[in-house]
């Protein structure tokens, strides 16, 4: 049986649960066998019962509001006001995102509409309307080529054009005009450069593609 | 936008709400752990009133200082922490070892429940109070501040250590002898 002088110690760890289990075991088994240590053992535990009776605690009614109200005082840290500001942003981020995109519509759709860029692909508009024109030439040398102007629905051919190719139609009644034998670009383009000094025409190879250029009619 | 509280809200979200500067959150914190803190505070310094005033300095220090509580220990025991150095600190700067005062002795003894209404009953345990009392005067502050913090706060060991900042076997070795002392002293006065 362990003395009396090693258990004391342990005494106050076993009532407060603190011990090893195999130490628990062997103070439970000394307690039983020992009036002095149970003795002891009981004090504490009367000790601890007088003690929770005998410290009161303060009444803290109002204790939470004066905690809150010392804090409201406190200057608030930078990295908490960015906290808030964040927080406070992204609570009317929806918001925020869905004018911003009506926004944006609405300016895209004033630029298109009031703005130069709209009268630019007005312009864009014109060139293409040459281009056109310009897409007369390859057709030239095909056999069944039926000069624009004489053509139904024919192009707006301005009136040096159409008077060169009128006149290549006379000579064509003579056989020597637009005649699949002769109708190569490189003559008609001579013939409407020299017949025509306003009207540029030229080759692009890259394209296999004639150009005529046409001054501006409402000039 | 602050959301509702819920009366059951977990612990991590009112820390997580309160570092994010919700008062109510905060308050809800300091509710569920006033008691206990200021029980710290007045194991410390044994005075009721200093008790409270260093407690409620806790929960400020303690909102303070929210950004750099990681949650290695317990929140509770990083506030009992707190209280504890902050009463060691005021101990200290008194100069003084905060018994009850007389007249602060005796409010408190005259604030004890009674539950049957005996004038004997009550006498009984007016004397016991007193007695208790005079027994923890015996005592230093630092073995008052462990026997305190175990039998009536309920602090395990390992809880003390942390809170005072001592080793566990210091923590058992002052308990150990605050209980022998009380317990001979208690025998004197009842002999006397």
């Amino acid at each position: 049986m362990a003395r009396c002088e090693d258990m004391t110690l342990m005494l106050g760890p076993f009532e407060d649960g603190e011990l090893e289990p195999h130490e628990m075991q062997e103070v439970a088994r000394h307690l039983v066998g020992c009036i002095q240590c149970d003795g002891e053992l009981a004090d504490y535990r009367s000790l601890a019962v007088s003690l929770r009776g005998a410290v009161t605690t303060p009444n803290l009614t109002g204790f939470n509001a004066a905690v809150l109200a010392q804090i409201a005082e406190l200057p608030i840290p930078i990295r908490a006001r960015i906290r808030r500001y964040v927080t406070s942003f992204a609570d009317g981020l929806g918001a925020t995102i869905a004018t911003g995109f009506a926004a944006a519509a609405i300016a895209v759709i004033t630029a298109i509409i009031l703005t130069p860029y709209f009268r630019g692909s007005h312009f864009n508009f014109d060139l293409h309307g040459h281009q056109e024109v310009a897409s007369i030439a390859p057709l030239a040398s095909n056999p069944g080529f039926v000069p624009a102007a004489k053509s139904e629905g024919a192009l707006p051919l301005p009136p040096e054009i159409t008077t060169g190719l009128a006149g290549t139609d006379d000579l064509g009644d003579s056989g020597s005009a637009i005649h699949p034998v002769e109708a190569n670009s490189g003559t008609i383009i001579d013939r409407l450069e020299a017949e025509s000094p306003s009207v540029a025409v030229w080759s692009e190879p890259r394209s296999d593609t004639t150009v005529i250029w046409v001054p501006d009619q409402s000039r | 936008m602050s959301r509702a509280l819920r009366p059951d809200a977990d612990e991590t979200e009112l820390l997580e709400r309160a570092r994010n500067g919700d008062s109510e959150a905060f308050g809800a914190l300091v509710e569920r752990y006033q008691r206990r803190v200021v029980g710290v505070a007045q194991a410390v310094v044994h005075n009721q009133d200093d008790a409270v005033e260093l407690a409620q300095e806790t929960f400020v220090r303690a909102y303070e200082n929210l950004a750099k509580f990681e949650s290695r220990s317990s929140f509770s025991t990083w506030l009992y922490r707190i209280a504890a150095n902050l009463s060691i600190d005021f101990r200290r700067r008194e100069g003084r070892h905060q018994i009850l005062r007389g007249e602060d002795a005796e409010t408190e003894i005259n604030r004890l429940p009674s539950p049957r209404g005996d004038s004997y009953q009550e006498t009984v345990r007016t004397e016991l109070s007193k007695r208790i009392k005079d027994a923890l005067k015996e005592l230093t502050p630092e073995h008052r501040a462990v026997i305190l913090l175990r039998e009536v706060e309920g602090l395990s060991y390992d809880e003390i250590s942390d809170v005072l900042q001592v080793p566990r076997g210091t923590v058992m070795s002052r308990l150990h002898y605050a209980r022998g002392r009380m317990r001979a002293t208690l025998k004197d006065l009842g002999r006397s």
